[in-house]
């Protein structure tokens, strides 16, 4: 089972002087149980390609399958079938907290659910268990109005509300921007939760190389509405042209690594997290 | 005199109703003309509370706040005050006011009556200072964020300021943009002596600063440089706050037994550092 | 699909009546306007329209985007024309059943729809050829007498000058408010009209709640740059009559004086 897209080309306000293209015959696979992050400049196609992984954009050209189902349904028959392919497929924007609604945060969490047709003690059981996954107390904040919470707090709501439709694929675009510290490494072990223990397929959008690192397995890099590159999240920061091409840093404790390398010290210059690169630098420098 | 002078700020929302509530408490620092100070602090510290103390925003509850000598609780002397400290805020898409670049690098000018020609000179002087020249005809929404904060940065220099706070004037931005507006300010910093003060969550941005100020629960908890204040990882880590790759490697290192130099602070000490150790 | 709106009717460009002072082009517009109404007669009309022609030559907007913005109109004016065609009473041309079509009835029929087709294409052209900034200032400068009076001109200028900047950004706001909500299953498009429009409740509520933040947000910024109302304040862009807007003036002013001296005769 996974997400396919083939030959996907996307045109931005066809037949206007405004026209562009904004992805140029993409082909990828997301496979089930993986997560990956996607990886590119503002402007690179990132928006656009993940809104098509729940068919929100309708390519100009070429098929999105998600499970082997097309997101395009041409008769009526295929067309609920698409439809239960595209709740499959959990979208998750940037600043997620602005689609709040509902006068309390159970009541928000039930949107989804709800419009999935399912009954009430259904949908209540789906709230309980979306406000675990992200670590918000169903007892303690079912009440509470979603507004009167802080930043961090709405942003797990709203995620919250797209994990309660039981999506097997969840796609976030920049789910920690505008966090604090705090916020962020709190959202990032959830996210890590999600997908190690709920076993959520995870498509992860996001500037910061750090963040990839220490989540993603896989990366996919955009560059002008163009797949530049797919591979492992090693891989692919270990080709230090394509990612000066593609104008992306690579992780911080990599640029270090590497320039203590060219010094001629013996350490790892693979290790892209800051837990490997300080363990190489233990047995470097026989400390523990 | 210091540039700016805060003694004993006390802030309280709402006094006196049910919703009273205490955002800063007794607080007192100053800042040099020139200076480059950073903020530091969880959201709901008081961090922005504090900052729109500093170009009257905000009047104190108790205590008093003076900018260059003169009193934000004095009325005749806001404006005076507001024109010296320019201030750039979160969201880059809320604070343009006009439809077009240059009108909304105007805006400021033309409140503080200034002649028309005039304006025209501090317009094209601001958005050169900012590299913006090539946009000025643009609409706002056609501009990257980076080149909205540009513009807004722009804004603040063309009443001729002489500090611009930045409230998590980056927090919204991606990498690119981020390095863009870092590096037009530190520009302005260091050419034209203009005082910074920025409130941040990128301790990278932190760590470049003169001073750091650290707020917890609308107290001033700390104050010092930069090698100062990263030197306690764990009681930053505690406050929610994070530290620097490198000092947070180094102070692992030392923890483990390495005897590393007490002031590394960014990638460059670090690597120095580690070379000069694994040399001997 | 929202991103498909075009704001605004302005067409960049640096022809004669681009440059034109934008109050003298309101001013000339509205007395153009009352001739309209004033002079009705063919011969008038005629004039009128070859004026039009040649206003629309040297404002160099395709003739096809004119003509566009009579689109919308396209069915009031049939209408008009249809409606007149038989309640004037003279000489029978045609009958239909008991609707008589009367010579009188074709000519008050073309001369209303020509009358509306000018006062579009005249008004579309002061908005073509005039940036709504433009057209925003020189609307608080020609309401500012009133100011006695009491009407707020600044602040009504300031309000169109906000709203016109935030619309774009309001645009892809919604965009993505809606794509989220119909992320989370919302149908926007199916159903009677009640359940369609409590359907928008999901959209509406989180795009109020922005605004209200970003008028917020902005009301701090302003006050941050020292905005203390239309008092004291100057403007960048003076607004100057040119050498340009005193011909067009004198011109006006003769032709306005023949048309009325041969209406006369």
């Amino acid at each position: 089972m996974s997400i396919e897209l083939k030959d996907v080309t996307y045109v931005y306000m066809p037949k206007t002087p405004y026209e562009r293209v904004a992805l140029d015959k993409v082909n990828l696979t997301i496979e089930e149980g993986s997560f990956t992050a996607i990886a590119g400049h503002t402007g690179s196609g990132k928006s656009t390609l993940v809104q098509h992984l729940n068919g929100l954009l309708v390519p100009s050209a070429g098929e999105v399958l998600v499970d082997g189902v097309n997101l395009l349904g041409k008769d009526k028959a295929a067309k609920i079938k698409a439809w239960h392919a595209r709740q499959q497929v959990g979208m998750v924007f940037q600043y997620a907290e602005t689609q709040l609604f509902e006068e309390t945060v159970e009541k928000d969490i039930a949107f989804g659910p709800q419009n999935q047709g399912l009954d009430e003690a259904e949908v209540q059981e789906r709230v309980r268990e979306a406000m675990e996954l992200v670590g918000l107390s169903y007892k303690d904040y079912k009440d509470v109005s979603p507004f009167a919470l802080s930043g961090g707090q709405m942003r797990r709501v709203a995620i919250a509300g797209v994990l309660a439709m039981r999506p097997k694929y969840l796609v976030l675009d920049e789910p920690a921007a505008g966090l604090d510290p705090r916020g962020r490494e709190e959202l990032m072990s959830t996210i890590q939760k999600l997908h190690k223990k709920w076993n959520l397929t995870i498509v992860f959008v996001s500037h910061s190389m750090e963040d990839i690192a220490r989540l993603a397995d896989n990366l996919l890099v955009m560059q002008a509405g163009k797949l530049r590159a797919a591979g492992t999240t090693a891989e692919i920061f270990a080709d230090a042209q394509l990612l000066q091409e593609t104008g992306l840093e690579p992780p911080q404790i990599m640029q270090i690594m590497q320039r203590l390398q060219k010094a001629g010290l013996p350490v790892d210059s693979s290790a892209i997290t800051p837990e490997a690169g300080l363990q190489s630098l233990r047995e470097v420098f026989h400390v523990k | 005199m210091a540039f700016i002078e805060v003694n004993n700020l006390t802030h309280i929302y709402g006094k006196g109703t049910e919703q009273e509530f205490c955002a800063l408490k007794d607080v007192s620092f100053t800042i040099e003309e020139g200076e480059f100070v950073a903020i530091l602090g969880a959201n709901g510290s008081g961090k922005s509370t504090l900052a729109r103390h500093l170009n009257g925003l905000l009047q104190p509850t108790e205590g008093e706040c003076m900018i260059n000598g003169l009193d934000t609780k004095k009325p005749e002397d806001i404006w005076a005050i507001r024109r010296q400290v320019g201030m750039v805020f979160q969201n880059p898409d809320n604070q343009l006011i006009a439809g077009v670049v240059e009108d909304d690098v105007a805006f400021g000018p033309e409140n503080l009556g200034m002649e028309p020609e005039k304006i025209r000179q501090q317009v094209t002087e601001a958005l050169r200072a900012v590299g913006m020249e090539e946009f000025r005809k643009f609409a706002p929404h056609l501009l990257s964020g980076g080149q909205k904060q540009r513009a807004a940065i722009a804004g603040a220099l063309a009443m001729d300021t002489r500090c611009l706070i930045l409230d998590e004037s980056t927090a919204m931005l991606d990498p690119q943009g981020r390095r863009e507006v870092m590096g037009t300010v530190e520009h302005l910093h260091e050419e034209r002596g203009l005082t910074l003060i920025c409130i941040t969550h990128f301790m990278e941005e932190a760590a470049k600063a003169d001073k750091i100020l650290v707020m917890e629960k609308g107290q001033l908890v700390q104050q010092g440089r930069p090698q100062e204040i990263f030197a306690d990882a764990p009681r930053l880590h505690k406050l929610g706050l994070d530290v620097p790759l490198a000092v947070e490697l180094a102070w692992n290192l030392r923890k483990d037994g390495l005897s590393l130099p007490q002031d590394i602070l960014r990638n460059d000490d670090l690597v120095a550092a580690l070379e000069a150790c694994y040399v001997h | 699909m929202l991103n498909n709106i075009m704001i605004g009717q302005y067409f960049p460009g640096d022809s004669f009546l681009h440059r034109m002072d934008a109050r003298v082009k309101i001013l000339l517009l509205l007395i153009l306007l009352i001739e309209v109404f004033a002079f009705t007669s063919a011969p008038v009309y005629l004039i009128m329209t070859v004026l039009t022609f040649l206003m629309i030559m040297i404002s160099k907007v395709p003739m096809r985007m004119v003509l566009r913005s009579l689109k919308p109109l396209w069915w009031i004016i049939l209408f008009t024309f249809v409606l007149h065609l038989f309640s004037h009473p003279g000489r029978e041309l045609y009958r239909i059943w008991q609707f008589v079509i009367t010579q009188e009835g074709v000519e008050q029929g073309a001369l209303i729809s020509v009358r509306l087709m000018l006062l579009i294409i005249l008004s579309t052209l002061l908005t073509f050829t005039t940036s709504p900034l433009k057209l925003t200032d020189a609307l608080e400068s020609l309401l500012s007498p009133f100011k006695r009076l009491g009407l707020p001109a600044h602040e009504l200028a300031m309000m169109m000058t906000i709203a016109l900047r935030f619309i774009p950004t309001l645009i892809s706001e919604t965009d993505k408010i809606m794509k989220a909500q119909q992320s989370r299953g919302a149908d926007f498009v199916t159903g009677s009209i009640m359940s369609r429009l409590k359907n928008m409740v999901p959209i509406l509520v989180p795009l109020f709640l922005s605004a209200f933040r970003r008028a917020d947000d902005l009301a701090l910024a302003m006050e941050a740059r020292c905005y203390r109302g239309g008092e004291g304040r100057t403007r960048m862009k003076e607004m100057k009559l040119g050498r340009l807007d005193y011909v067009a003036i004198g011109v006006f002013a003769l032709f306005s004086a023949g048309l009325g001296v041969s209406y006369a005769l």
